[in-house]
């Protein structure tokens, strides 16, 4: 059973696309999205993490992002990337010591559109997944509207909120930082990982989705589109 | 830019599996790495995977069962499952995720690649074949070797320069003079091309100085004759216990015939080392069991110093065994000084690691005695006062008492000739398992001091009678009675029956199982040599066991050795007392992956004797 929302998403998309000149969002929402009533274990996704000044797209910048696909749950990691950004101004010192990432560093990087580019040539045919992904999702809407005079539209799914329905499901409530991803993953006895990055943080939000997947599942099959996050029901 | 998946590559690198790759393919590995998640009770490998893939467990465990369902192995973080490839031999596997694990798979197409460009690789999941692991021992022992030591070297490598010599007929003066000259503290007495003796400093003194000979008599009238020599192949390792057993301080070393230099103690020792020889030297001058005590406390030194300056467990074994007989020889000389003079030859025996020459400075007595016949009353008492003399003697010196009772203060273990007879005799030809353990016992027993004659016939003639089958067939039985661990699990040794242990006793789950091993082959063989190493490269000159396997158990047994002295000298550095309990967690990867290797090489040995004996053939 399709609910409106998705029927509504796809919609728009095809809308978009035709109504785009050549560029690398329509290339993107030219790509069919996978079978919202197929199974998760089959349907291809891209893990993405992105590093950022703060957390309001209307005025913090993309620093990096990471990503690595996954047939189904299997995590391969010959497409694992990571895009340094080039920012506009100075990485304040409060995001420097989470991130890691220096001016000296960001200097090096690209720009954010052969950054986006890249992205969207990845995200194709591929449902995107974060932990958190309102972030990734305004981020990105923000950086197309930017670059390309739209936002994109990308099917995604959110680890955070996986463990949010799981909670529900069995009438709990979270404690106090165990939304985490670091806490999460330690719930699945998946390897707490020293480093930081935002390819790292990609690959650590897909072995918990694989994780999530594995134990919901049971064994029997899970339709994609009970695990979306957007489009929601009604989108 | 290439994305950095710097945690995988560290996780790659400390297994001892992926270990041996070079630093290049490690680096190009991550990114040919499937991520796969599967639940607790997930059958593994999962439906799909192919011949040839390998699977490295990141977190969680698995275990392996056979078809028995008897565990094989339990595979927790940082080991790998091979699946077997096409045309390998193909042993039913069962394996079950026994708690949610996260595996790295390298696909069939890339890990075929990589085992093709690196052979030590492959070797690692090559189950067909026994190939020699000499490599990784190597490089085990390479780490806390410090360069070319007497322990490296061979004796060739120290000679400086020719030897000077004079005729038996100069006489002492000259020779005297002509020391001086060339600043040497010995001379080799040559007739006509021939090495008749050898005249040192020591003997000047004591033989024309002391005595007041005439410094007009001819050399050949003070040199010692009897001469201990080597070539220049010799290790100078075995120059110096040929010189500390024997108590000289010069040896000409020979080329053929022909002598192509002298070697002293000095030399040795100059050649950094080792303070055994001092140490033996120490023990000789000792006059109390009060100073040999005092003495012996410096023995745990010699071990932290002989490891360091990197001696093989072998060389260890030879060395502490060497001040160990010294020590006793010593306390013998002693309490015969007090007893009086024995009233019949007796000899004294070493047993056990001893008797093999294998000691660490972590042991206890393993002794026994032997007398001649006689009618002559009152001999027991002798050897009785003996027998608690020295033993209570080496106990002050740090060598606590045989806990098994192994000790000539038993009269099980001081007998006459003819009760040793009837007792090798009882052993041999009544053959129950406890037989077999007393028997393997007596075929490691070596004489230490005293009248060898009176003990090496009974030896060979039970070499000789032993080899019967009933009695071959309680010695394996006896060989078989312990299985080496599977391996580890964690910090944790994982047994057979699926038990965890949180230390590995390397003695009775490694060393003594190969030791047990090696006697049933010379038993087979009837070969004298007793170290167990020496036991093993006669039973493969022999036939016994081939080439491989003869290497694969030499290693394994260097590899345990070698851990164990490590340990020792790890406690002793950190003023504990030594022990043979080694920790899995003070292990690293790679010696956890040696140490499995071993366990199996040690695992198959056992099952093909077990096979063998079951068999009706011959043995």
């Amino acid at each position: 059973m399709i609910r409106p929302g998705p029927w509504v998403f796809c919609w728009r998309r095809h809308r978009l696309a035709a109504r785009l000149p050549q560029n690398p969002l329509r290339d993107y929402l030219r790509h069919e999205m996978p079978d919202l009533n197929g199974d998760c274990s089959s349907t291809p996704f891209l893990a993405v993490d992105l590093e950022t000044t703060g957390l309001n797209p209307r005025e913090d910048q993309i620093l990096s992002i990471g990503w690595v696909a996954m047939d189904g749950l299997a995590v391969r990691l010959a497409t694992a990337e990571q895009r340094w950004v080039r920012p506009t101004r100075d990485i304040p010192e409060a995001s420097a010591v989470v991130h890691q990432i220096t001016d000296d560093q960001a200097a090096r990087g690209g720009s954010l559109g052969e950054a986006l580019a890249h992205l969207l040539s990845a995200l194709a045919g591929r449902v995107m997944l974060a932990h958190h992904a309102a972030v990734e999702t305004g981020f990105l809407d923000r950086a197309c509207l930017a670059e390309y005079g739209h936002p994109c539209m990308i099917p995604t799914v959110d680890t955070l909120k996986l463990a949010q329905d799981e909670l529900a499901r069995r009438q709990e409530t979270a404690r106090s930082g165990g939304l985490r991803l670091n806490a999460l993953r330690q719930q699945y006895n998946l390897p707490r990982y020293r480093g930081h990055d935002a390819l790292l943080d990609a690959l650590a939000a897909a072995e918990l989705f694989a994780a999530q997947i594995t134990h919901r599942a049971e064994g029997r099959p899970l339709p994609l589109h009970r695990v979306l996050h957007r489009p929601g029901p009604l989108w | 830019m290439d994305a950095e998946l710097q945690e995988i590559r560290e996780f790659l690198a400390a297994s001892p599996d992926f270990a041996v790759l070079p630093e290049t393919a490690l680096d190009r590995l991550p990114k040919q790495l499937i991520v796969r998640y599967l639940r607790r009770g997930s059958s593994f490998p999962p439906v799909g995977t192919e011949a040839g893939d390998l699977w490295l467990v990141r977190a969680g465990a698995v275990d392996l069962r056979d078809s028995h369902d008897e565990l094989l192995d339990k595979l927790g973080e940082g080991d790998v499952y091979a699946n077997p490839a096409n045309g390998d031999p193909v042993t039913p596997v069962i394996g079950r995720v026994v708690e949610d694990a996260l595996f790295y798979l390298l696909p069939a197409r890339d890990s075929e690649e990589l085992r093709r460009q690196h052979p030590e690789f492959a070797e690692r999941f090559d189950r067909a074949s026994s190939r020699p692991k000499e490599k990784a021992l190597a490089a085990l022992q390479g780490a806390g070797s410090q360069g070319d030591s007497v322990l490296t070297v061979s004796v060739g490598e120290l000679i400086t320069r020719a030897p000077e010599s004079t005729s038996p007929d100069a006489n002492i003066q000259s020779a005297a003079q002509h020391m001086s000259e060339q600043n040497v503290s010995a001379l080799l007495v040559m007739a006509e091309d021939e090495l008749v003796g050898i005249v040192t400093d020591h003997d000047l003194r004591k033989r024309c100085l002391a005595t007041g000979r005439s410094r007009k008599e001819p050399v050949g009238n003070i040199m010692s004759s009897r001469l201990q020599t080597v070539t220049p192949e010799t290790p100078a390792f075995e120059a110096l216990l040929l010189m500390s057993r024997q108590d000289i301080h010069h040896l000409p070393v020979l080329a053929g015939k022909r002598p192509v230099g002298l070697i002293s103690t000095t030399d040795l020792i100059r050649h950094q080392g080792t303070n055994a020889v001092y140490l033996v030297r120490d023990i000789r001058r000792c006059e109390s069991v009060a100073a040999l005590s005092r003495v012996a406390k410096s023995l745990p030194e010699l071990q932290i110093q002989l490891v360091q300056s990197g001696a093989t467990a072998f060389h260890l074994g030879q060395a502490i065994t060497a001040v160990i007989d010294a020590l006793t020889r010593r306390l013998l000389k002693l309490a015969e000084a007090e007893l009086g003079p024995p009233p019949v030859p007796y000899a004294w025996l070493a047993c056990g690691s001893q008797g093999r020459r294998e000691q660490t400075v972590h042991t206890d007595q393993d002794n026994a005695l032997i007398h001649a016949d006689s009618d002559q009353k009152g001999i027991d008492a002798y050897f009785v006062r003996l027998a608690n003399f020295v033993t209570d003697g080496l106990d002050r010196c740090g060598l606590p008492h045989c806990p098994g009772g192994v000790s000539p203060k038993n009269s099980d273990w001081r007998r006459s000739v003819s009760d040793w007879r009837n007792a090798f005799a009882k052993a041999t030809y009544n053959p129950d398992l406890k037989g077999a353990m007393l028997a393997a016992h007596y075929f490691d027993l070596r004489v230490v001091h005293g009248d060898a004659t009176l003990f090496d016939p009974l030896r060979s003639e039970a070499l000789a009678s032993g080899a019967r089958r009933p009695f071959i067939n309680q010695m394996v039985t006896n060989a078989l009675r312990h299985s080496p661990p599977l391996g580890f699990f964690r910090q944790l040794v994982l047994v057979r029956s699926g038990e965890q242990a949180d230390t590995l006793d390397v003695k009775k789950q490694g060393l003594l199982l190969v030791s047990s091993l090696a006697q049933v082959y010379a038993l087979l063989g009837r070969l004298t040599g007793m170290h167990t190493m020496e036991r093993l490269r006669g039973a493969v000159q022999l036939g016994i066991i081939n080439r491989d396997a003869g290497a694969n158990l030499c290693d394994a047994y260097e590899t345990l050795a070698t851990l164990r002295t490590r340990h020792q000298v790890n406690q002793l550095k950190g003023g504990l007392s030594p022990d043979n309990h080694i920790p899995p967690k003070s292990l690293s990867a790679l010696e956890r992956g040696h140490l499995k290797d071993a366990f199996s090489v040690i695992a198959t040995m056992q099952k093909n004797l077990r096979v063998q004996l079951a068999g009706t053939g011959s043995l």
